[in-house]
């Protein structure tokens, strides 16, 4: 429970909104019967997109604030739940993929883990991502969730993210061929085992952490008072109380984090880590493809692992198209529970070029770091590549020069 | 004029006699040896001669229509390949099932057979090892199949072959290269248990039968490990070092299994011809009948 | 002082909000109305750095006024 908000006065009855909530989840868990009449798995990524919009819904988080907020008002309130967020995955993937490929050695990488090729294509990826989240708003897990909580802009995002995915498919074969293709593919258990790729993980994780706590210090970080909400005592109350902390007021990003953390792991065990970009790169290519602008063949996208471009073909009903419209109708279904939904349009005009600018930089950004603040990072640092910690790093430097354009867009 | 065209016939008889030279060399005559992997050189050379057989075992019928080696015949392996009256599933044809199907192929006891397909020679590998079940003496895969074929711009046919029935006598089965759910629980512990499966089958998150997980002390080979992204295999010593990593060494006893002994097959083709270990079988029930029944142990 | 910010997202109502505490005078309190969320967490935690203190109600569907004042001395 934030500890600001205790005098809110809701003016919706609870019953209400857990009748809102209600009528959400008969609705999707009709979804998911018609679904799984078709494909089961697909079925299961539609529960899984629930939850996790469900969370990115309640717990506030933005993989694009947690970046931007440590250099643009020195605080690092997401940024240390995504650390604990990954701590958590980081664990548990180690479980996963130590009972998938006992020894690391033997020059297979764990089925699905998000290790991808290091080289100048990450870099700049990294960088050109960076400035699009933050001069849009959102990262592409945010730009959904808020298409569920009503923003317009933010599906003014996914038109940007998309174009910039398919400017991302024409040039790809380039990429491929100067850098990708080439680069050195750094999973950490195969240089040292699962036990020093874990060591090293945790450390750097640990490290992050420290860094983040003393740049909050010297940047004049104050936590804020606590301020005493309502005391119920009666059984009434307190239930009350608890249901208000967990579908009313926003869950502290800590929570959320690890929340997220926890699923990631829940996910790949049932096939593969948490990422959208793949998809929604799908959804680009399809309708490049419709309008007779076919990007043709995507050398070598196959090949590589985590949420590289998925060119034409596969039925519609996949899994990651109902995990990502899960997403949506998760954070529909949090916000309408606590009654946060609402059409939401910018009153300037240049957020929308904002939005769209931005979403075709983190298109193209995705395309080269195959993958997004997702895919590239939070499920990659847990699959113990070396190219999330690479990612993670030309990420913030993005949003830093992100930070210096947005000062500069009153 | 003229001598230019005596040195044309001249050129013209070298080359005819070098082709004839090259086929006559390898499979023609009864007994003559075959290689188990040859590769589009040799099965070009050797297409025409009259004892030389190709058979396709792409993954559908349908790739077989589009376009297939040049006297190729098709055998579906989900239906042609599978003794459909056994209680569990993909099991090897009988001796009478199989010899039917040789018989309606046309195909005979001298003929050296050689097989392809569209899938990194995972049904290639599978039809090999029941032809050696049955002790066929010549049989050989082209290696890296249809695809490399075609990489290397030869040439296909949607022409189907006339087959004429052939009066094919399959031998007893081999028992040496078979392996049974019982003789497998006879030896746990002692010789080495190969899994071909994929990793998420083997560590039971991807569960195909009643049951998820694996025979406990299976070593984890996805037979995908056998191949180079083209589909050919990978070269010996490649292979060599990839299987003895994993304890796999000559000097014992390798079990292979996967769902239904397919997969398997390919890791046994490694081994076996590949690699030349004496004493490599493939547990044909594999997880389709191991998940399945509750009084075999499991570890996951 | 009022700050309307609504239909504004993440980072922009609360470079306002700094913007216009600048320029406060010192016994005022400003009254901020947001549409997103978010700003709910982030208002907070950054003022209370500028030495203020906030509450936060909502006031109609999705939409919230959040108070903020001067904090007490020590505060």
């Amino acid at each position: 429970m934030s500890p600001v908000v205790g005098s809110t006065t809701i003016r919706h009855p609870l019953a209400r909104l857990l009748g809102v909530g209600g009528a959400v989840l008969v609705v999707s868990a009709v979804v998911a019967r018609l679904t799984a009449q078709a494909d089961a798995r697909a079925a299961t990524f539609w529960l899984f997109g629930l939850a996790f919009g469900f969370v990115l819904q309640r717990s506030r988080f933005c993989f694009a604030s947690a970046f931007r907020d440590l250099f643009l008002f020195g605080h690092g309130r997401t940024m240390r739940g995504i650390l604990g967020g990954l701590a958590v995955a980081t664990a548990g993937f180690a479980v996963l993929m130590q009972r998938m490929v006992p020894d690391p050695g033997l020059g297979v990488i764990a089925p699905e883990a998000h290790v991808a090729p290091l080289g100048a294509h990450l870099i700049l990826g990294g960088l050109l991502f960076g400035v699009g989240m933050v001069i849009a708003g959102g990262c592409v897990s945010g730009s959904l969730y808020r298409i569920g909580e009503g923003y317009v802009a933010s599906l003014v995002a996914l038109i940007g993210i998309m174009a910039g995915l398919a400017l991302g498919a024409h040039t790809w074969n380039f990429w491929w061929r100067a850098s990708i293709r080439g680069g050195l593919v750094l999973w950490l258990p195969r240089v040292g085992g699962y036990g020093m790729a874990l060591v090293v993980t945790f450390l750097l994780l640990v490290g992050a952490y420290l860094l983040v706590i003393w740049w909050e210090v010297r940047q004049g970080f104050r936590a804020p008072e606590p301020v005493p909400g309502r005391p119920g005592h009666t059984f009434g109350d307190r239930i009350h109380g608890a249901l208000r902390a967990v579908l009313v007021h926003g869950w502290p990003a800590s929570v959320g984090g690890v929340a997220l953390g926890v699923l990631n792991v829940f996910v790949y065990t049932a096939h593969m880590p948490w990422g959208v970009t793949g998809e929604v790169s799908r959804w680009a290519v399809g309708l490049l493809t419709l309008v007779g602008w076919d990007p043709g063949l995507l050398q070598g996208a196959g090949e590589v692992s985590g949420c590289a471009l998925v060119g034409r073909g596969g039925s519609l009903l996949s899994h990651t198209l109902t995990l990502n419209l899960g997403m949506v109708a998760g954070a529909f279904a949090g916000a309408q529970m606590a009654g946060e939904f609402r059409l939401r349009r910018p009153r300037e005009r240049r957020r929308y070029l904002q939005a769209l600018a931005g979403g075709v930089l983190m298109g193209y950004g995705a395309t080269l770091a195959m993958g997004c603040t997702l895919g590239a990072f939070f499920s990659a640092i847990p699959s113990l590549g070396a190219n999330g910690w690479v990612f993670a790093a030309a990420l913030a430097a993005g949003a830093w020069l992100g930070v210096q354009v947005l000062r500069r867009i009153p | 004029m003229h001598r230019l065209l005596i040195g044309n016939l001249v050129l013209f008889a070298v080359i005819v006699g070098a082709v004839a030279g090259t086929s006559a060399a390898a499979p023609a005559g009864a007994p003559g040896r075959v290689p188990s992997l040859v590769d589009p050189g040799w099965v070009a050379a050797n297409l025409a001669a009259p004892d030389v057989r190709l058979v396709d075992v792409s993954s559908t019928r349908d790739t077989y229509v589009a376009g297939h080696l040049q006297g190729a015949v098709y055998v579906d392996w989900q239906a042609d390949l599978v003794d459909p009256t056994h209680r569990v599933k993909g099991m090897a044809p009988t001796r009478e099932q199989f010899q039917a199907l040789m018989r309606r192929l046309g195909i005979r006891n001298t003929d050296a057979v050689i097989l392809y397909d569209d899938t990194s020679s995972l049904f290639a590998a599978r039809a090999f090892w029941i032809l050696k079940l049955y002790r066929h003496p010549r049989v050989a895969i082209l290696d890296g199949g249809s695809r490399r074929w075609q990489l290397e711009a030869r040439p296909l046919t949607t022409e189907t072959p006339a087959v004429s029935p052939s009066r094919y006598a399959a031998a007893p089965r081999d028992d040496s290269i078979v392996a049974t759910a019982e003789y497998l629980v006879a030896r746990l512990g002692e010789g080495v248990v190969c899994d071909a499966r994929s990793p998420q089958e083997y560590a039971g998150l991807d569960v195909r039968s009643a049951r998820g997980g694996r025979i406990p002390g299976a070593v984890n080979i996805d037979w995908r490990l056998n191949v180079t992204p083209d589909g050919s295999f990978k070269p010996v010593a490649e292979l060599r070092a990839l299987y003895a990593r994993a304890g796999h060494t000559r000097d014992r006893e390798i079990i292979v299994y996967c769902q239904t002994g397919v997969r398997a097959a390919h890791n046994w083709f490694v081994l076996k011809y590949l690699l030349g270990y004496p004493r490599v079988r493939n547990y044909d029930g594999s997880w389709e009948e191991w998940g399945n029944r509750t009084d075999l142990p499991l570890q996951r | 002082m009022k700050l309307d910010v609504r239909g504004e997202i993440c980072p922009y109502p609360m470079m306002k909000t700094v913007e216009v505490l600048q320029g406060l005078p010192q016994d005022d309190i400003l009254e901020v109305l947001t549409d997103h969320p978010p700003a709910l967490e982030s208002i907070p935690f950054y003022v209370t750095r500028l030495g203020y203190r906030c509450t936060i109600e909502e006031h109609a569907a999705g939409e919230w006024r959040i108070r903020i004042e001067r904090a007490g001395p020590g505060g």
